[in-house]
């Protein structure tokens, strides 16, 4: 019933295997809250509930908790915006244009922007300079800005967390590192309008990388997640709605040999089959048609992760101590890389070797 | 005639037939209540948002949209609002601010 909602909701109109499918019990409803809420979905899910027909409707009172949950989604997304209006205003004040990763970014491009369950602020610097710089800025405004193992920058601003990052597009093999650098500089960034803040209407200005390097970026980011600590279906959904909303900005020949240069033609396979099979995305908007593989495995990972494996039942302890964070990350990396080395080999023992490197950074 | 308005940050949210109106109590930390409304309630909700309104006016359009005569329309909103008061949904408009 969650896919069936996701592709209600990701795509405006009813899902076809609805019609198949029998009412489910009160308690049938709850595991599929609860899964929605794990996987990060629950905004999506929830516009995918107006598309039921009446006697498949969840009871009465899982959907005012239902509500409820789509109302705070929608408020938290109203804070982050008026936060990230804040600090693009404070960094362009003072001569630094930082380019957004994802977030609001990538929220513009759903039907509904603020039911996309929002993490936090990431932004990306082309320079160690300008980062330092904006973390120096954020420090005289009084944030504690703490450096994590992979040289990012982390605080909360009026309590919307925020990293400021060194790496775009997460390609972790050393073979591949200068063609990560070459294909930021051929493709770059653009400017663009955000829609921001509670009130409607109010936007912000902003770098984001150009329609190309983003489905890039975006397509790293999940393969990293899967090979590491696992992936939640929120991150695949960006993606899906991200290559129906730039579909017509990319040219396929070009976006096919972008994939093959970042070595990620496998995993693009699996990870578009699952798009096009799992969340009904028309593959007439993929980049490039190639989604022959099984879904399965993708499939398997995600509903045992959740989002970015935070749910993983023994990391759901939010409190958690560092050596136990290091070892629930190895342990996602084992249970992981069954799959991720079948599709993305390079990858999966080059992550392994930064997960190595970053702890050890951290010791020392 | 005291002027009304719904009060801000408030929004009615429709899923099939059911109609909810979610409010978050800042006085009370994670504090959520939901508040469901039949389907004149929530035409008459879609109504009231649009503008200030009173109690005449709310039952002046509720009597040419239902076709209830005006007495009956009156008592029926006065008694919504009185609810809707009580909820913190709506509150009298405050004319010096205007």
């Amino acid at each position: 019933m969650l896919f069936s909602l996701l592709r209600s909701g990701l795509w405006g109109r009813p899902d076809a295997s609805l019609p198949a499918a029998r009412p489910l019990s009160g308690k049938a409803w709850e595991e599929v809250l609860a899964l929605a809420e794990r996987q990060t979905v629950t905004g999506v899910a929830y516009l995918g509930l107006h598309h039921l027909p009446e006697p498949m409707e969840p009871p009465v009172g899982i959907l005012v908790r239902w509500a409820a949950k789509a109302d705070a989604i929608e408020r938290r997304n109203a804070r982050m915006g008026e936060a990230l209006g804040e600090l693009c205003l404070l960094f362009r004040q003072n001569g630094i244009s930082p380019v957004l990763q994802k977030g609001h970014d990538v929220a513009a491009m759903y039907a509904h922007p603020m039911l996309r369950e929002c993490g936090d602020i990431d932004f990306y610097f082309t320079s160690e300079e300008e980062q330092a710089e904006a973390s120096a800025i954020v420090s005289g405004h009084g944030c504690r800005v703490r450096r994590a193992p992979d040289g990012s920058d982390c605080y909360s601003w009026n309590g919307i967390p925020v990293e400021h990052h060194r790496r775009l597009l997460d390609i972790y093999s050393p073979f591949r590192k200068k063609v990560a650098e070459r294909l930021e500089s051929e493709y770059g960034f653009e400017d663009s309008q955000i829609v921001a803040g509670a009130a409607s209407g109010s936007r912000v200005l902003v770098r984001v990388p150009s329609p190309m390097l983003k489905l890039l970026m975006l397509n790293l980011h999940i393969l990293k997640h899967a090979v590491g600590r696992g992936v939640g279906l929120r991150q695949v959904c960006d993606m899906a709605v991200a290559c129906a909303f730039l579909h017509d900005e990319i040219d396929g020949n070009e976006a096919e040999s972008l994939i093959r240069r970042a070595g990620i033609r496998k995993w693009t396979r699996v990870l578009q089959s699952f798009m096009v099979g799992c969340l009904g995305l028309d593959p007439g908007l993929l980049p490039y048609q190639d989604f022959s593989a099984s879904p399965d495995a993708l499939l398997d990972l995600i509903i045992s992760g959740g989002n970015f494996g935070r749910f993983v039942p023994e990391a759901a302890d939010g409190e958690a101590s560092s050596l136990r964070r290091k070892i629930n990350t190895a342990a996602s990396f084992l249970r992981n890389s069954g799959f991720s080395m079948t599709v993305a080999p390079e990858e999966t023992l080059s992550v392994f070797l930064e997960l190595l490197s970053g702890q050890r950074r951290s010791a020392d | 005639m005291k002027k009304m308005k719904t009060n801000p940050g408030l929004r009615l949210r429709t899923v099939g037939r059911r109609h909810m109106i979610v409010k978050v109590d800042d006085t009370r930390v994670n504090m959520t209540d939901v508040f469901t409304l039949n389907d004149t309630a929530a035409a008459l909700w879609r109504h009231a948002e649009t503008s200030c309104f009173t109690e005449e006016t709310l039952a002046a359009w509720l009597s040419d949209e239902y076709g209830i005569g005006s007495d009956m329309a009156l008592a029926d909103v006065r008694e919504i609002l009185a609810r809707w008061m009580e909820y913190g949904l709506v509150s009298e408009k405050d004319n010096e601010k205007d």
